[in-house]
C-alpha cells in the first residue's frame, strides 16, 4: 500500500486482501452467476448459452455434505423455475439429478483434475436432460422436442463444458477448496 | 453413497412430479420480485450488445459511404463525359442543319500553332479515320479552316487566318451578293480583296462559298471590321474580316466530308 496524492491508494491486486475473510466473496459469486446467466441469453442469442446454475450447483455441492448439496441443487433449480415462471419443480428435479449423479461420479475419482471435472459436468448435464425428458413426457407440455436435442441440449453441453473451469475457479476464489471424499463422509 | 441420500432424491423427484403436473407455475408476483435483479443484467447486456451493434453498423456505414463516394466520383466523371458528348452531338446537329449535312467526324484539337507566319491546328484524327486533305473544318460558330495534311492518326488544319489559306467569300446581307477571294493575314484576320458587290458595310457577316479556295459549304466566317474602297472601284473592295472562331480556344472541330 502506498500513499499518493494525499489519499490511500490500493493496487488492483490488493482486492484479494481486502475481501479475505469477509462474506462478500460468496455474494459476488452469486451475483456474477445469476447476472451472467441472464446476460448470456442476450449476448449469444444464436447459440445456447451455458447452464451456469448447474455449474454453480455442482461446485457448491462439492463443498458441502451430499445431503446439503442435494438440497442446494434442488433449491437452485426452484430458483430457476421461479425466475422463468415455468413448471414449478422442473429445473429443480433436473439440478437435483445433476448433483446426485455428480456425487456418484466423483466417488470413483480420487483426484480433482480437469478431465475428471469435465466428466462430472458431462454426466451431470446428461442426467439433467434425462430428467427433463422424463418430466417432459410426464407433464405432456412439449417443452422438449427432437429439435431442442440438437439445437439446445448439445450446444448447451458444449458451452457449459467450455465455461466450467472459469466457474470452478471463481467458486474456489469465493468458497475455498473443494472437499474430498473423506471429508464429505460418503 | 448412503441410501438415505437416494431416498431424499426420490422424495424430491416425487415432489417435482406432483408439482410440475398439478401445481400451477410460480406466481407472477414471485417472478416479478426477482425481475429487477435479472432485468438489470439483461439490460446491461442489451446495452452492451446495442453498443457493439452500433459500432459495427457505423463501420458498415463508413465502408458503404466510401464505396458510394467512389461510385459518385465515377458517375460524375461519366456525367461530364456524357455532357461533353451531348454538346458535341448538339453542335454536330447544328452544323448539319445550318452549315452542311455532311459532318464527317468530330476531332479533338491537340495543339495550335500561331507564330505570325502560320496559323495551324493539329487534331487527333487522321488518314486511318478517313480524313483527307481539302476537307472543310468548322464549328457551330463559324469556319475554322481546311485539312492541309493527314498523318495516320493526326491531321494538320490550316485556319482561316493562315497566310496560305484561301476561300471564296460573299457578304451575307448585301443587295447584290458579290464575290471575293479571302486570304489569311498573319494569324490575325482574313482579308478579302477584289470584292465586287454593292452596299457592303462594316459589321456585316462574311460567308464562305465553294467557288474558290476549296470545297467549302456556305458557312459564316466572321464580321467585316474594315472596308477599303479602291480608287475608281474597278478593282473592287478590300475588306478586313475578323473571324468568329478563335483557334486558340478550340477543343473540338467538325470535319465536313468532301462533296
Amino acid at each position: 500500500m502506498t500513499v499518493k496524492y494525499g489519499f490511500e491508494w490500493r493496487s488492483a491486486l490488493d482486492i484479494d486482501q481486502v475481501l479475505k475473510g469477509c462474506t462478500l466473496k460468496p455474494l459476488i459469486f452469486v451475483f456474477v452467476i445469476w447476472g451472467l446467466q441472464g446476460a448470456l441469453y442476450v449476448l449469444v442469442p444464436t447459440f445456447a448459452p451455458p447452464d451456469l446454475f448447474l455449474l454453480a450447483a455442482l461446485t457448491l455441492a462439492s463443498r458441502v455434505r451430499p445431503m446439503w448439496g442435494l438440497g442446494l441443487g434442488y433449491f437452485i433449480g426452484l430458483l430457476q423455475d421461479t425466475i422463468g415462471a415455468g413448471a414449478f419443480g422442473f429445473h429443480a428435479a433436473g439440478l437435483a439429478a445433476a448433483v446426485i449423479v455428480g456425487y456418484a461420479v466423483r466417488r470413483f475419482l480420487s483426484v480433482e483434475t480437469g478431465f475428471n471435472q469435465a466428466l462430472v459436468v458431462l454426466t451431470a448435464m446428461l442426467s439433467k436432460w434425462f430428467i427433463f425428458i422424463v418430466f417432459n413426457y410426464w407433464t405432456r407440455k412439449g417443452f422438449i422436442t427432437g429439435d431442442s436435442i440438437f439445437k439446445v441440449m448439445i450446444p448447451e453441453i458444449v458451452t457449459t463444458l467450455v465455461v466450467a473451469p472459469l466457474v470452478f475457479w471463481l467458486a474456489t476464489w469465493a468458497f475455498g477448496r473443494v472437499l474430498n471424499n473423506e471429508e464429505q463422509l460418503l | 453413497m448412503n441410501s438415505r441420500l437416494w431416498l431424499v432424491f426420490g422424495i424430491l423427484m416425487l415432489v417435482s412430479l406432483v408439482s410440475t403436473r398439478f401445481v400451477p407455475p410460480a406466481p407472477f408476483a414471485l417472478s416479478a420480485s426477482v425481475a429487477p435483479f435479472t432485468g438489470m443484467f439483461y439490460q446491461l447486456a442489451q446495452n452492451a450488445k446495442n453498443a457493439v451493434d452500433t459500432i459495427a453498423f457505423e463501420n458498415d456505414l463508413r465502408i458503404e459511404n466510401k464505396t458510394l463516394k467512389n461510385q459518385l466520383g465515377t458517375a460524375q466523371t461519366k456525367l461530364v463525359q456524357l455532357e461533353q458528348e451531348a454538346k458535341k452531338l448538339e453542335a454536330a446537329a447544328k452544323i448539319r442543319r445550318y452549315q452542311s449535312p455532311g459532318v464527317f467526324a468530330i476531332a479533338s484539337v491537340i495543339s495550335y500553332k500561331n507564330d505570325g507566319l502560320v496559323s495551324q491546328l493539329i487534331v487527333a484524327l487522321g488518314a486511318q479515320d478517313g480524313l483527307q486533305p481539302g476537307m472543310a473544318v468548322t464549328t457551330p460558330s463559324g469556319l475554322v479552316g481546311i485539312v492541309q495534311e493527314v498523318a495516320p492518326r493526326t491531321a494538320l488544319i490550316r485556319t482561316v487566318s493562315d497566310p496560305e489559306f484561301r476561300v471564296g467569300v460573299t457578304v451575307a446581307s448585301s443587295k447584290k451578293r458579290g464575290r471575293g477571294l479571302g486570304r489569311g493575314i498573319a494569324g490575325r484576320m482574313l482579308r478579302v480583296e477584289g470584292f465586287k458587290g454593292s452596299d457592303v458595310k462594316v459589321g456585316q457577316k462574311v460567308l464562305s462559298g465553294g467557288f474558290a479556295g476549296g470545297a467549302f459549304p456556305t458557312v459564316q466566317i466572321g464580321l467585316i471590321v474594315k472596308r477599303i474602297a479602291s480608287r475608281g472601284d474597278t478593282l473592287g473592295l478590300t475588306l478586313e474580316v475578323k473571324p468568329f472562331v478563335d483557334p486558340n480556344a478550340l477543343e473540338e472541330v467538325f470535319i465536313l466530308s468532301l462533296p
